[in-house]
């Protein structure tokens, strides 16, 4: 991906470019435009001086003054009549100047007039500008007034352009800030300029909907989990009363027990949902200073029971003392969670957990499928690494969410052959 | 002790006869399946499937126990729970819920529940939460239980047989009291494995520990000669045989 440049950077960037490749442009025009002038200039003098010259000095003009008029007059002298002169324009040719030292371009005008009745050509010239000398000239100036616009523009560039701006920064930072989880809807600052007018209250709708949508979403994600608790109840007691029926089979009894399965397995799902959307409602505000292996044990030793009976043995590291501020409820979740986690996605019967907290970094690692698993995917919800059914695709997610309400950060790592995760905690 | 018109028999700790229980339940399936199951320890079991109901009875009748639905039709089933409190009766109290939120919780027990279960709950556990609470309530000097040779002390927690103790874990414990608790009923391995490892360890499917803690605890108290009063349903459920 490009760089990414500021409004302003990137428009004035343009600005300049654009300024510099016309001002180049006009260089050439500029300077070609000069020249004609200047040649139109001179045009002008040496006509001037020829009709002068035949008005002033020509009826007393003899065939004898033309020896002694063309020594002490360079430009403006006479040759003997020939029709090869092109006459009545001004042409531009090569001579040499001796004061130069070499050949320079000269206007020169070629006219007709009459000594004593004899034709004669009267040549009257003058040397050209030469073309470093006025190039010189024009970058100089070109030059200064290059700098001094491109200076000044890109200051008032500037200027205009973050005024301008203002408006949709202000706007750009409030929505920055804006989180739909908050559920506070951010207020723009007034403008005069009506495209930002109309962006703020497209803005403003848009929040407005997304924040009625969400809060309904998340109202609705709790009330029916708290609805499907009604008839799971009465479903979980049925089955409970089934199994008081005397005289069960074997086959009757297999049934019973896939159905509790089924049932528990709701009841999980249901749990974790609603637990997702308390979250999600800011249910769990309250905050307390815990011990974090005073929870880790009280949590981990039913679960390391069950490890066990699994073939799954839990070792416990390091535990360096760390207090926190946290959701009590929520870190036994978390914690449960990433055990469970660490258990259910095991090698059964010969699997290892490694639990330690060191520093204010807890992490847990377990031994399962040899492949690293997907770190974008595996804390959404309802996401499934494997084909295996085995857990409903929240544990991790529910985990993630107590990491972000806590300010944590949770990491997964696959490394000698060892999914770990660590939680960066923040100590009180 | 019980005000109650209705049961002269006094309450004994190993034997609840005759002790009195209103269920305060909209879902009528449940409530019956919830007095059905809670017959085999010969409770007397009232029903009231509404706010009006609940209220009625509990001005006319004395209970040991209620069993109180929070979500009721015709009101809150916290409003009845302050009633009771300020009429001064003195009836132990479970909330039922399918609200299950920890403010629910907070609110009932501040007002006075004595206890809280959240929808779904097996009703082995409400059982044992009941015997639970009626063993507290009736804070009285017997704190033995007898059982088919067994002698539980529930304060310090020791199990006899034949004057003999019988060394159990702490789980084996637990899961004996809660057999017995559920005694000539059979008691789902769902409902003890979550029981034991409490609310959050119902997240794994597998509950080979109960296997091994119901294994132990045969064979510790069929050493101790209580050979056969654990009955195993196919693996799927247990039952303590009086």
């Amino acid at each position: 991906m490009a760089r990414l440049k500021s409004l302003t950077t990137k428009s004035l960037f343009r600005f300049f470019i654009f300024t510099v490749v016309i001002l180049l442009c006009c260089f050439p025009l500029l300077y070609t435009l000069m020249e004609s002038k200047y040649a139109e200039d001179l045009d002008d003098l040496i006509q001037f001086r020829a009709e002068e010259f035949k008005k002033e000095k020509l009826p007393s003009f003899t065939a004898n003054d033309i020896g002694l008029w063309n020594e002490y007059n360079e430009d403006l002298y006479i040759l003997p009549h020939d029709e090869k002169y092109p006459r009545g324009i001004v042409r531009q040719e090569e001579y040499f100047n001796k004061s130069e030292g070499h050949t320079i371009d000269y206007r020169i005008f070629y006219a007709d007039i009459f000594i004593e009745g004899e034709p004669y050509t009267l040549v009257s010239r003058v040397p050209m500008i030469e073309f470093h000398d006025l190039f010189n000239m024009l970058l100089t100036q070109y030059g200064v007034v290059f700098i001094i616009l491109i200076i000044s523009l890109s200051i008032v560039y500037v200027f205009v352009s973050k005024r301008l701006w203002k408006p949709f920064y202000n706007t750009l930072q409030k929505i920055e800030r804006f989180d739909l989880a908050l559920g506070k809807e951010p207020e723009f600052k007034s403008t005069d300029i009506r495209e930002f007018v109309s962006l703020n209250e497209q803005l403003s709708r848009l929040i407005k909907e997304n924040l009625k949508i969400y809060k309904q979403q998340k109202e609705f994600v709790e009330n029916a989990s708290h609805e499907l608790q009604t008839p799971l109840a009465v479903f979980q007691s049925q089955l409970d009363m089934l199994l008081q029926q005397p005289d069960l089979t074997e086959t009757e009894t297999n049934i019973i027990q896939s159905l509790y399965s089924t049932s528990s397995r709701m009841t999980r799902l249901n749990k974790n949902l609603l637990l997702l959307a308390k979250m999600d409602n800011e249910q769990f505000q309250q905050r307390e200073t815990v011990n974090f292996s005073t929870v880790l044990f009280d949590q981990l030793s039913p679960l390391k029971e069950m490890a066990e009976s699994n073939g799954i043995e839990v070792i416990v590291e390091s535990m360096s003392p760390l207090t926190i501020d946290a959701n009590l409820i929520l870190l036994e979740s978390l914690i449960n969670n990433l055990i469970v986690n660490a258990i259910r996605h095991n090698v059964k019967g010969k699997g290892i957990i490694h639990i330690a907290l060191k520093d204010n970094i807890f992490s847990i690692s377990n031994t399962g499928q040899s492949e690293p698993l997907n770190p974008d995917k595996i804390f959404r919800r309802f996401s499934r690494t494997s084909e295996e059914k085995k857990g409903n695709g929240l544990g991790l997610s529910i985990v993630r969410q107590i990491c972000i309400l806590h300010n944590w950060e949770i990491i997964y790592e696959f490394r000698d052959n060892r999914h770990c995760f660590s939680v960066v905690l923040l100590p009180f | 002790m019980i005000k109650s018109e209705f049961h002269t028999i006094p309450l004994k700790i190993n034997n609840f006869s005759r002790m009195k229980i209103l269920v305060i339940e909209d879902e009528r399936e449940l409530s019956r399946n919830i007095v059905n199951y809670l017959s085999a320890d010969d409770y007397l079991c009232e029903q009231a499937y509404n706010f009006a109901e609940a209220e009625e009875k509990i001005a006319l009748y004395d209970y040991d126990c209620i069993l109180l639905d929070l979500n009721l039709p015709g009101g809150d089933g916290l409003k009845i729970l302050e009633e009771i409190k300020q009429r001064n009766i003195d009836s132990g109290i479970i909330i039922i819920s399918a609200r299950g939120s920890l403010d629910d919780k907070i609110a009932g027990l501040k007002v006075g529940a004595d206890d809280y279960l959240a929808k779904p709950f097996p009703l082995s556990e409400l059982s044992i939460r009941i015997y639970a609470l009626m063993r507290r309530r009736q804070f009285s000097n017997n704190n033995l239980l007898k059982t088919n040779g067994l002698e539980i002390d529930l304060l310090s927690k020791t199990v006899k047989m034949n004057d003999i103790h019988v060394v159990l874990t702490k789980s084996e414990y637990d899961l004996l009291l809660y057999l017995i608790g559920n005694k000539n009923r059979v008691v789902s391995k769902n409902a003890i494995a979550e029981h034991l490892s409490g609310d959050m360890a119902d997240m794994l499917d597998n509950h080979n520990f109960v296997y091994a803690h119901i294994k132990n605890l045969k064979s510790k108290l069929a050493e101790a000669g209580c050979a056969n009063c654990i009955k195993t349903i196919y693996a799927t459920g247990y039952q303590w045989l009086d």
